[in-house]
């Protein structure tokens, strides 16, 4: 039995200014996806693909223009999904300290008083491996790589069953990368918690998750669990594969020939 | 033909601090030079050091920059034998004018005008692979996006005929398609245009794929100096095995037969 159920969801913006032309851009047409209980799920897709789209409809921040969003036969509330957002500075109130906005989901969905939800939030910045003195700063005075484990701690805080992780690595360098999603597994075999990780860099899907799907003109277009051998077959899946950045440096007379073949295309 | 810049002792300091330790880089015509290191190492102050465009309150004390051996001033290389190229293209434009005006300005500071100016734009824009080139120089900087204006960065730099480059965690804020595409420009400008590049960045992967020759920096310090190959196969300081370990735990798995 799947934990959420997208049945061919449509949704569009209207562009342009109030004075000019107005276009209308449809973003998401005809898209079905099942989600299971506690697994990571990997969304991929390029620029303007609607990924961002699709993970505030799975929020239950906006309403689609057609077609459901089911969570176990309800309508999405936010006790169950919550989301970490790729600009973790802007994703803070600058004025409040980190243990308040880390608490604010529990103030808001729970019914615990001011002690239980300190001694959670404490609990919390453990898990996400930040200091106990940290509950008192404010943002500004943490670095990118804690300020997203605190944003992590938030979305984690109310225990929801899915974290929607909006290109929530994308500002980080590699080896913070690889911390925050060792961070994401633990809690992943501790909790039971299920991931949805959307970025456009597969190599954090590959490491992260055990399913992935593709996302191009508005539906998914690819749909396969996660191996060393995976190959998609779109051909907008595959652009993103091939754009995967190598392992090692190239031999040089490879590199020439490879450059040559790229030239006589141009 | 100018064909080596070097950089000789570069030390900046914020009152007392020091920022950046005497670092040293030669960069060639026709190479890549990747710079790397973690964040806060001192990357992007050295490249704003090499340029004298430091911030406020941060010094330099003592540099030397050597044009094919023969001293130079910082004010004379920007803008003309070196450009610089940043992370944040959206920032780096006037937001109130044309990227036209921005094409002609620079080619205004060459002495070139009028249609031969014009001619020269329409050209260089399809060389950085901007074919929709009256579209493009009609827009202002927030109407494009990211990927477009990293390119017209590239093409100012080119119309300024740059010999050298300096790159500034150029593919950051790019996805992986785009990062793709603006690489593959880069090493096309670095074969044709013999152009030298000094490539800052945090990834690996990036430099796997287009350096010639890696700095690692750590603590504004510089502690290590190889070719690509002998640097992903032999690493010797402690902060690039750091870089390299992260990198292979996210691509080992991927490229695995």
């Amino acid at each position: 039995m799947s934990f959420i159920q997208v049945r061919d969801l449509e949704h569009g913006y209207s562009a342009g200014g109030l004075f000019s032309k107005r276009h209308r851009v449809q973003v998401l047409s005809g898209l079905n996806l099942d989600l299971h209980e506690g697994q990571s799920l990997g969304l991929l897709g390029g620029s303007g693909s609607g990924k961002s789209t699709l993970a505030r409809l799975l929020m239950g921040l906006e309403s689609a223009d057609r077609g459901s969003i089911v969570f176990k036969g309800q309508p999405p509330f936010l006790q169950r999904v919550q989301m970490v957002f790729q600009d973790a500075l802007s994703a803070f109130n600058p004025q409040r300290s980190i243990g308040w906005s880390i608490a604010e989901p529990l103030r808001h969905l729970s019914d615990m008083d001011a002690a239980a939800c300190r001694a959670r939030v404490e609990q919390l910045l453990q898990q996400v491996q930040l200091e106990a003195r940290d509950i008192d700063k404010l943002p500004a005075q943490l670095s990118g790589g804690q300020l997203q484990r605190a944003g992590i701690a938030r979305a984690m805080a109310i225990g929801p069953q899915l974290i929607i992780l909006d290109e929530a690595l994308s500002n980080l360098d590699r080896v913070l990368q690889v911390q925050i999603l060792d961070l994401l597994a633990q809690v992943r075999r501790e909790s039971g918690t299920g991931f949805l990780l959307i970025t456009h860099d597969l190599s954090l899907v590959q490491r992260f998750c055990q399913r992935v799907v593709v996302l191009a003109e508005g539906k998914l277009v690819e749909d396969l669990p996660v191996t060393a051998q995976m190959r998609f077959t779109h051909p907008a899946a595959r652009t993103l594969q091939e754009a995967v950045l190598p392992a090692m440096p190239r031999a040089r007379s490879v590199r020439d020939h490879v450059d040559a073949r790229t030239l006589e295309k141009l | 033909m100018k064909q080596t810049l070097t950089i000789r002792g570069l030390t900046l300091k914020h009152r007392q601090r020091t920022l950046v330790d005497r670092v040293e880089l030669t960069l060639k015509a026709g190479q890549v030079h990747a710079l790397v290191g973690a964040s806060g190492s001192g990357k992007s102050l050295t490249s704003l050091g090499i340029l004298d465009l430091l911030p406020p309150g941060v010094h330099c004390s003592g540099a030397s920059l050597l044009l094919d051996g023969q001293a130079v001033d910082a004010a004379q290389l920007r803008g003309r034998q070196v450009a610089l190229v940043l992370q944040n293209p959206r920032s780096a434009f006037n937001p109130v004018r044309s990227l036209r005006q921005h094409a002609l300005e620079t080619l205004h500071v060459r002495g070139l005008q009028g249609l031969e100016a014009e001619q020269l734009i329409q050209a260089t824009l399809h060389e950085v692979g901007l074919h929709d080139d009256q579209r493009v120089l009609d827009s202002f900087a927030f109407q494009l996006s990211g990927g477009m204006l990293q390119r017209m960065m590239i093409a100012l730099a080119l119309l300024a005929d740059s010999r050298f480059l300096l790159a500034d965690e150029p593919t950051s804020d790019l996805d992986v398609v785009a990062q793709a595409r603006f690489l593959d420009l880069l090493q096309r400008l670095v074969e044709q245009r013999n152009l030298g590049v000094l490539l800052i960045t945090h990834d690996m992967g990036v430099v796997a794929r287009c350096a010639d020759q890696v700095s690692v920096m750590a603590h504004g310090r510089i502690v290590e100096q190889a070719d690509v190959h002998q640097l992903f196969n032999a690493p010797q300081s402690q902060e690039a095995r750091t870089l390299l370990a992260a990198h292979h735990s996210l691509t080992m798995e991927s490229c695995a037969p």
